[in-house]
């Protein structure tokens, strides 16, 4: 009896043990053939254990299962740009496809604002004062300079801010002023510029000519800021550099001695200190300053006014005579003019210095004729229309004819007032003959 | 019977199925393996929905590879996009993204090097000119490249891609121009542009036979400009409707501009703007374009014109509008509408403010002019800048303190004038 028991035990357990091992294979056997199909994007046939509603189920499964593009698309830009690392996009493409994502989603944003022309209507009211809407201008700029960042973080490129370039944008010696430093910095410095160009612009716009105390204080500290930001970005040599080619002080410098040698050294030492007076200039009057506060800035100004003025002193101490003879020339805004019209007409610089000179001698002998008593009116336009035939005909001697008509005649001389032909001179001129 | 060796049997072939069931159920199914227990007897939905996740993890491991979809010829590229059904916004950006790649060395030569220098200072008007038109050649030879790489865009996925206007070698304002090209309606623009490029090259060669004739703006030069201008219209009306035309003329005219800044304040109806720039227009740019009566040679304005043009503002406006638009054009309410914007004032301040200003009161000045070559002493009267006292102390209140420190300044306390011009020192013009 016994050993039937265990006979019929270990039968019945056999048997369990054959059903689960046959049961885990089938369901092995139907993992791995759906697998199949999901894996190579096939429709497959359905083995006939399967139901109806499985084959249906499978079909739409094996046809949604094939690989399309939208698996790659999210919204989140990090995940899109992983899905396509993960397909092996070439990252050419990958840089364009985020790029145009990118632009997408920011132009809707932009065109939003209205800050171009094409936005706005004819007869909508005007941006406050007529000039850029700098709120807007502002906005326009903080946009891009975020979709710059996110390029930049996404993608590990730097892309330009791309700022529409409007006709009152446009600056040349800026342009060549950045030709001259390092390539990998331009963009950089641009923007920097740009940015506190902006800023003084609106406020000059904005208070046109009247600053508050508060306007004044935000003006000068753009100016100083855009200083310091430079120095740090280019280094102080290069900036001073770029500053010396672009910036309006350089550039009044520059012509200011126009028609002068000044070795680098002297012209940096010398827009130094006009740096610093200008710095402190604003675009306009200062109003509701309290007394102390004037009395402070206005000794500031004399300050560097005077050390500006002493290192131009210092600079012509240290010339020999004849540089020096050349130098308080030059600084006669008359004879920059000469030195100018000249150059424009192809003479030597020699010719500038003639008519310079000539200039000079004729507007005392004028003088000397227009503040003669008790002229009568009448006779004293003839005097004068005669002086000016003799005048033209003795710098028509000096320079000869054909340099004589390249610069324009005597018209054309800087500092000499040109003769209408109307009866009474004195009229254009407010002139009263000798009270 | 022995039942020995049965038993033996039966407990040998139930250890190797357990061996066997044992190794089925450690070794797991890579891909058909479930999520969770329910899902193994669960619904075809759930198993559905495990295949689907089941799918995405393939992507992820890389069954995919672009390079089965990318190749260099363009067309199979845009196929094969559109076959893994990429977005055609998307398909568009791959597929001119790569033109623009091909077209990028045949563009470099045209396009100004960053380290190039393009303004040389000190450069006389005949060099300027000379480096103006060769600027303007670089450029046009580099948008001859670019309607190439636009015709091959435009064959690949039957879009036209836009080209920003191609200047002329004069200045102008561009920013204008191009922002009214902008707002002709998107299907005609390339047209227009196209239209405005041809102008702006015959005006330039106008300008430049005016400059080698040194015969200024006169007649002949009037005459061909006014031409110009009538075919530029025509051109115009065979593309965009009379009041396109008309909109595209407001947002490109510099008259439009100024009008808009004058009559800001009065918020005109665009039927008032149009009507008023269109008469506006015949005084200010009498000649089609952008040219002024002042920038001829030998051509004087009509003594007439601005009594005319006030007769037609009268006519066209109620008087109470008309009394408005005088007001908003003047002096004293533009700055202070610019106090209400700077300083963020309530509207009404600016009526309250200039009505306090009108009432400034009569001031006799005693002055010298010279008159026939004669210097006589004459009377004139004026209004004050500055009301009474009591007036400008009622300003104080409604504008505040900072606004009325500015205005302050604005309007100075008055003073007669000196009497008498100063001889001398000679003035030079």
């Amino acid at each position: 009896m016994k050993f039937k028991t265990l006979l019929g035990f270990l039968l019945a357990l056999n048997l369990l043990l054959a059903g689960a091992v046959a049961w885990m294979q089938l369901w092995r056997g139907q993992g791995d053939s759906r697998g199949l199909v999901e894996g190579q994007g096939l429709a497959t046939h359905e083995s006939q254990s399967e139901t109806m509603g499985s084959l249906e189920s499978n079909a739409s499964e094996s046809h949604s299962d094939a690989f399309t593009y939208r698996r790659l698309l999210s919204m989140d830009l990090r995940q899109y740009i992983a899905q396509l690392r993960k397909v092996s996009c070439p990252e050419s493409t990958v840089q364009d496809i985020i790029l145009a994502e990118i632009q997408r989603r920011y132009a809707s944003r932009e065109s939003a604002l209205g800050v171009h022309r094409q936005h706005q209507n004819p007869w909508d009211p005007p941006p406050p004062g007529g000039g850029r809407d700098w709120k807007k201008w502002t906005r326009l700029r903080e946009l891009r300079e975020e979709k710059r960042a996110l390029v930049l973080d996404l993608l590990g490129i730097e892309i330009p801010l791309g700022l529409p370039n409007w006709s009152l944008d446009s600056d040349p010696a800026l342009e060549r002023a950045l030709a001259g430093i390092p390539e990998e910095k331009r963009a950089a410095a641009k923007d920097l510029q740009e940015r506190y160009r902006d800023q003084r612009r609106e406020i000059e716009e904005r208070t046109g000519g009247y600053l508050l105390p508060d306007d004044a204080a935000a003006y000068r500290k753009a100016l100083v800021s855009r200083r310091e930001e430079m120095e740090a970005l280019l280094g102080v040599e290069v900036f001073e550099k770029f500053d010396l080619e672009s910036s309006s002080t350089g550039r009044a410098l520059r012509s200011r001695f126009e028609g002068f040698e000044l070795s680098e050294i002297e012209l940096r030492g010398l827009f130094r200190t006009q740096r610093a007076l200008d710095e402190l200039q604003v675009p306009g009057q200062i109003l509701g300053q309290t007394p102390q506060l004037a009395e402070e800035f206005s000794r500031g100004v004399d300050s560097a006014s005077i050390r500006s003025q002493q290192e131009i002193q210092n600079l012509r101490a240290s010339m020999s005579p004849e540089r020096q003879v050349e130098f308080d020339r030059v600084q006669d805004s008359s004879y920059r003019q000469a030195l100018q019209r000249v150059s424009q007409a192809g003479l030597p610089r020699e010719a500038a210095v003639q008519v310079y000179e000539f200039g000079r001698s004729l507007r005392n002998e004028m003088t000397a004729l227009l503040q003669a008593p008790n002229s009568d009116p009448q006779q004293l336009q003839q005097t004068l229309q005669q002086f000016y035939q003799r005048a033209e005909q003795r710098l028509r001697d000096a320079l000869g004819k054909e340099a004589f008509d390249r610069i324009g005649g005597l018209g054309r001389v800087p500092g000499i007032p040109r003769l209408s032909v109307e009866p009474n001179p004195l009229q254009r001129y407010g002139l009263v003959p000798g009270q | 019977m022995n039942p020995r060796p049965t038993i033996a049997g039966l407990i040998l072939s139930g250890a190797a199925l357990a061996g066997v069931a044992a190794w089925l159920a450690t070794r797991g199914v890579p891909i058909a393996a479930p999520v969770d227990a329910a899902s193994r007897l669960g619904s075809k939905r759930e198993t559905a929905s495990t295949t689907r996740s089941r799918t995405k993890d393939l992507v992820s491991t890389g069954s995919f590879d672009w390079a089965s979809v990318a190749t260099n010829d363009l067309r199979r590229y845009i196929v094969n996009l559109r076959a893994v059904q990429c977005p055609e916004p998307t398909v568009r950006d791959i597929i001119i993204a790569e033109v623009q790649r091909q077209f990028d060395p045949r563009e470099a030569p045209f396009k100004v090097a960053s380290g190039e220098v393009l303004f040389p200072e000190n450069e006389t008007s005949a060099q300027r000119q000379i480096r103006r038109r060769a600027d303007y050649l670089r450029r046009r030879n580099l948008r001859l490249v670019e309607k190439e790489k636009v015709a091959v865009i435009r064959e690949l996925l039957g879009i036209d891609l836009p080209l920003e206007p191609l200047r002329g070698w004069y200045s102008r304002n561009y920013e204008r121009m191009e922002s009214a090209i902008n707002g002709v309606p998107a299907e005609k623009r390339e047209r227009v542009r196209e239209m405005m490029e041809a102008y702006w090259n015959l005006s330039d060669t106008l300008n430049d036979d005016r400059d080698v004739s040194m015969k200024g703006r006169d007649a002949e030069f009037i005459e061909r400009y006014r031409e110009n201008n009538e075919r530029r219209r025509l051109g115009l009306l065979q593309i965009l409707t009379s009041d396109e035309v008309e909109l595209f003329d407001m947002r490109a005219s510099s008259a439009a501009e100024r009008l808009r800044i004058q009559l800001g304040e009065m918020q005109p109806t665009e039927a008032e703007f149009r009507e008023i720039y269109r008469l506006r227009r015949d005084i200010e740019e009498p000649f089609g374009g952008t040219m002024t009566v002042g920038h001829t040679t030998g051509v004087e304005q009509d003594p007439q014109a601005e009594t005319r043009y006030r007769e037609r503002l009268e006519a066209l406006l109620p008087p109470e509008r008309l009394a408005q638009m005088d007001r908003v054009q003047g002096e004293r309410h533009q700055n202070l509408a610019r106090l209400r914007d700077r300083f963020g004032l309530a509207p009404e301040v600016v009526d309250q403010a200039y009505e306090l200003l009108q009432q400034g009161v009569p001031i006799t000045e005693h002055i010298r002019v010279v008159e026939n070559g004669q210097v006589v002493d004459r009377e004139r009267t004026r209004q004050s800048s500055r009301p009474p006292e009591a007036q400008w102390n009622q300003m104080r209140e409604i504008l505040g303190s900072q606004a009325f420190t500015v205005i302050e300044a604005m309007f100075p306390d008055d003073q007669p004038e000196p009497s008498g011009p100063i001889p001398l020192p000679l003035r030079t013009p």
